[in-house]
């Protein structure tokens, strides 16, 4: 069996690794994949939760959804924090040129210790 | 107040309730970067959780919504965050229906009003709403000794 060749990661599974990554530095927050699971982006094996990139002409723009823990900072100031990590990231990837729009979508508000809060 | 009626924001008590906002689900605040969008859910979740956080309230919900509330939430399809609340969410406002159940021997009003007051400081500190009112109807007083219910299982599946 020929072993299985491992291709780059496109632009759109490096963005969305780094959204992963900005999502879990913040604290008291966590990425949400929704009820039935669709707010994912599919990395080889595994699904990166809580994120969605979308080709908007020749950018991809970027969905995060997530639950902050109770009591959340105010949430337009954790979304543009994200917001920011993902800029700040992307431009040291070199990404900046493919990142567009960073919609952060805050689905829930969640106890510590309810399930909803995926880390 | 003693007649079960509500208390608006503004203290005067009126029989019927709340003023109708434009309702709009998920309503995004935009920048020029993207957009934040936050649930009518998270607002309903906000306002349930800061009106628990004040002491004398026992529980929210009425007596028909906190039976009905115990059996969704023991099939998971229910959660007691958000029992006893109601939200109505525009672009920048909310109006916000509170069902409370009080403890004995605390005062009405003043719980009522610190349950406004905490409604009111945390819907527009973590949305950044301006909350146009928040109606309370006191519908029931626990009494230390009554039988408690059971607390609502968590659920068993995601």
């Amino acid at each position: 069996m020929p072993e299985r060749v491992q291709r780059p990661a496109s632009g759109r599974v490096l963005l969305a690794r780094l959204a992963e990554r900005a999502i879990a530095a913040q604290d008291a927050v966590g990425a949400t994949a929704g009820r039935d699971g669709r707010w994912v982006t599919a990395d080889g094996d595994r699904l990166i939760d809580g994120v969605v990139v979308v080709a908007a002409g020749r950018r991809l723009d970027v969905e995060l959804h997530v639950v902050a823990e109770w009591p959340p900072e105010p949430l337009q100031q954790l979304a543009a924090r994200l917001r920011g990590e993902l800029e700040l990231s992307a431009s040291y990837c070199g990404l900046s040129d493919q990142l567009g729009d960073v919609d952060v979508a805050i689905d829930d508000v969640c106890e510590r210790g309810d399930t909803g809060v995926v880390r | 107040m003693a007649d079960g009626s509500s208390i608006t924001k503004d203290g005067a008590a009126l029989a019927s309730s709340s003023i109708a906002v434009t309702h709009r689900d998920s309503e995004p605040l935009s920048s020029a970067k993207g957009q934040t969008t936050i649930t009518d859910g998270v607002v309903t979740k906000v306002a349930g959780l800061a009106a628990r956080e004040v002491p004398g309230v026992y529980e929210l919900g009425g007596g028909t919504a906190r039976t009905i509330g115990s059996v969704t939430q023991k099939v998971g399809l229910g959660d007691a965050r958000t029992q006893g609340v109601s939200v109505e969410v525009g672009q920048r406002e909310a109006a916000v229906d509170l069902t409370v159940v009080i403890e004995y021997g605390e005062s009405i009003p003043q719980v009522a009003e610190a349950v406004r007051n905490q409604v009111i400081k945390r819907v527009e500190g973590i949305t950044g709403l301006s909350v146009t009112e928040v109606n309370i109807t006191v519908n029931d007083l626990y009494f230390p000794g009554d039988h408690d219910e059971q607390p609502p299982a968590p659920p068993r599946v995601a």
